[in-house]
């Protein structure tokens, strides 16, 4: 538990999995998938991040073919600072644990990319 | 299988987008986030576990659990209430008193039940704290109260007439008093007619105060109940001062130390009066009490001290330390003293239904050492609230003023406290 923080071992995870790539959009599933949380765990986690206006959360434009559009996900810069300071604080195993997620497939990095 | 997986996915997702109605309309963007994602997650038992967690998020995002379990509180103190009530008017009661008795009981149920309703428009109390100490507290304590308040209205009823009297003023004092409480109220609304620069909060304390006092008169049992609910509620406010820690330490150390009274009270079961001995020692009891009190009130602030060491603005530090105290002292001796009743109530009752015409005393003895208990304990608890406070603002005196880390001390410079330059 990261109780110096204020967050929960699997926020920091998912604050991690964000501050690796701040400029980048991420949807749910990717996260899940970089994390290992369940949908049930994850989505609270959002919500709260996105309640307290450390995350900013968006729709995806356009209309994508074969698929419904996604929610997508960043830190906002107050989230930036927030996590790296939690990241920083957060004792060694949780910082092991974060650092330790599965590397994400080039194909599920985020969205900067494509212009989103 | 795998078939039947798929069905029972597109089950899920189909109740998943019934239920996301139940979330408030600008939150149920989130229950469609896990349904567009959905198509990415790989079929089977992945997926089937996606929806379902989409599920769980609504009955968060809904607060379906709170709902349900207020529901069932207020079921529980609606069937409590009906029971109550049946007990003491189908019951034995009889005599110059009986009247009284079921005055106090519906001044007892309208008290519980509008008390939520009054602390809700007042905003005294407020929803639970979010901790699990707090909610579980608040429904420890609530669920004990109403045990009690049944099993009180189980001796009533089963009570003949040839049972002794419960020591208490007479009718006529009761008018009196009565008669003063209409006379206190009839006072602050003159005052505030007369003088509407008078403090209303003020005036509300004060009324509130003495109304309480004389109510004691009239009805000792129903208000002290009635002030233990507030006092649950008001403890386990999300604005209350009291940490959830001090919370958990009190309420495990109190209900253990009632545990330990009861035992010390009866250790053998009389064949008389099963369940109650025949000989009392209330001042080992108090003594008993004390204690227990004392190490609780000592753990919460001994924690409340340790954490108190941690970065932060010291005075308000300390200022939290003292609270916690002065709240570990009534919180440990509430939960002790309600344990006796609680826990020795039903011998009561079983008594006197067994023996429902018998003039003797185990009962009546027992009501006067719950109406001892459960007065003393948060007095007592108050007090050595009050020391243990002191002494942990003594404590947290002596502490190191938090400053700043001390910048590095420059090459060459000798220690002894003071920056010394080599030149």
């Amino acid at each position: 538990m990261a109780r110096g923080s204020g967050f929960s071992a699997q926020t920091l995870l998912v604050l991690a999995a964000l501050a690796g790539a701040p400029a980048d959009w991420r949807h749910g599933y990717d996260l899940a998938s970089e994390t290992g949380l369940k949908s049930g765990t994850l989505y609270p986690i959002l919500v709260r991040l996105a309640d307290r206006g450390l995350m900013e959360a968006r729709w995806e434009e356009g209309r994508p073919a074969g698929r419904p559009p996604r929610h997508l996900y960043r830190l906002s810069s107050e989230g930036l600072a927030r996590a790296q300071a939690a990241l920083a604080a957060a004792p060694a195993t949780a910082r092991r644990t974060a650092a330790a997620r599965p590397a994400r497939p080039a194909a599920r990095r985020g969205l900067a990319g494509e212009g989103l | 299988m795998d078939r039947e997986l798929d069905r029972l996915t597109r089950v899920v997702d189909g109740l998943l987008g019934r239920v996301a109605g139940l979330v408030p309309a600008g939150r149920r963007g989130w229950s469609e986030a896990v349904r567009a994602e959905a198509g990415e997650v790989p079929a089977g038992a992945a997926r089937l576990g996606w929806v379902a967690g989409g599920l769980w998020l609504v009955a968060r995002e809904a607060q379906m659990v709170r709902r349900i379990v207020y529901g069932l509180a207020i079921a529980a103190v609606a069937v409590a209430a009906a029971l109550v009530v049946r007990y003491v008017w189908s019951g034995a009661l009889a005599g110059r008193d009986a009247g009284w008795d079921k005055a106090r009981v519906v001044l007892l149920v309208a008290l519980l039940a509008g008390l939520p309703w009054v602390a809700r428009r007042r905003g005294v109390f407020g929803p639970a704290g979010a901790s699990i100490a707090a909610r579980a507290v608040r429904a420890g304590g609530c669920a004990a109260v109403l045990l009690l308040v049944l099993d009180i209205a189980r001796i009533e009823h089963y009570r003949g007439p040839g049972w002794a009297a419960l020591p208490g003023p007479g009718w006529a004092r009761e008018a009196v008093a009565l008669g003063l409480i209409a006379a206190c109220l009839t006072a602050v609304l003159i005052v505030t007619a007369r003088r509407p620069q008078t403090s209303r909060v003020l005036v509300a304390w004060c009324a509130a105060a003495a109304g309480l006092v004389l109510f004691l008169a009239v009805a000792p049992v129903q208000v002290l109940i009635t002030v233990y609910v507030a006092g649950i509620l008001a403890v386990t406010a999300r604005r209350s001062p009291v940490t959830p820690v001090t919370m958990a330490i009190c309420a495990g150390i109190g209900t253990a130390g009632g545990i330990l009274v009861v035992a010390l009270w009866n250790p053998t079961r009389s064949p008389v009066a099963p369940g109650l001995s025949k000989r009392t020692d209330v001042q080992l009891l108090l003594v008993v009490l004390v204690a227990v009190i004392a190490v609780g009130t000592a753990a919460a602030g001994a924690v409340a001290a340790r954490r108190a060491r941690g970065p932060g603005d010291p005075l308000a530090l300390r200022r939290a330390g003292i609270w916690q105290c002065l709240a570990a002292g009534p919180l440990t001796g509430a939960t002790a003293a309600l344990m006796l009743p609680l826990l020795r109530t039903s011998a009561a009752v079983h008594f006197a239904a067994a023996c429902p015409a018998a003039s003797t005393w185990p009962c009546t003895a027992a009501s006067a050492v719950w109406m001892l208990f459960l007065t003393a304990g948060p007095l007592l608890g108050l007090a050595i609230g009050g020391i243990g406070g002191s002494i942990t603002a003594g404590q947290l005196s002596g502490l190191p003023p938090l400053t700043p880390p001390r910048e590095p001390r420059p090459d060459g410079s000798r220690s002894g406290g003071v920056f010394v330059r080599n030149s």
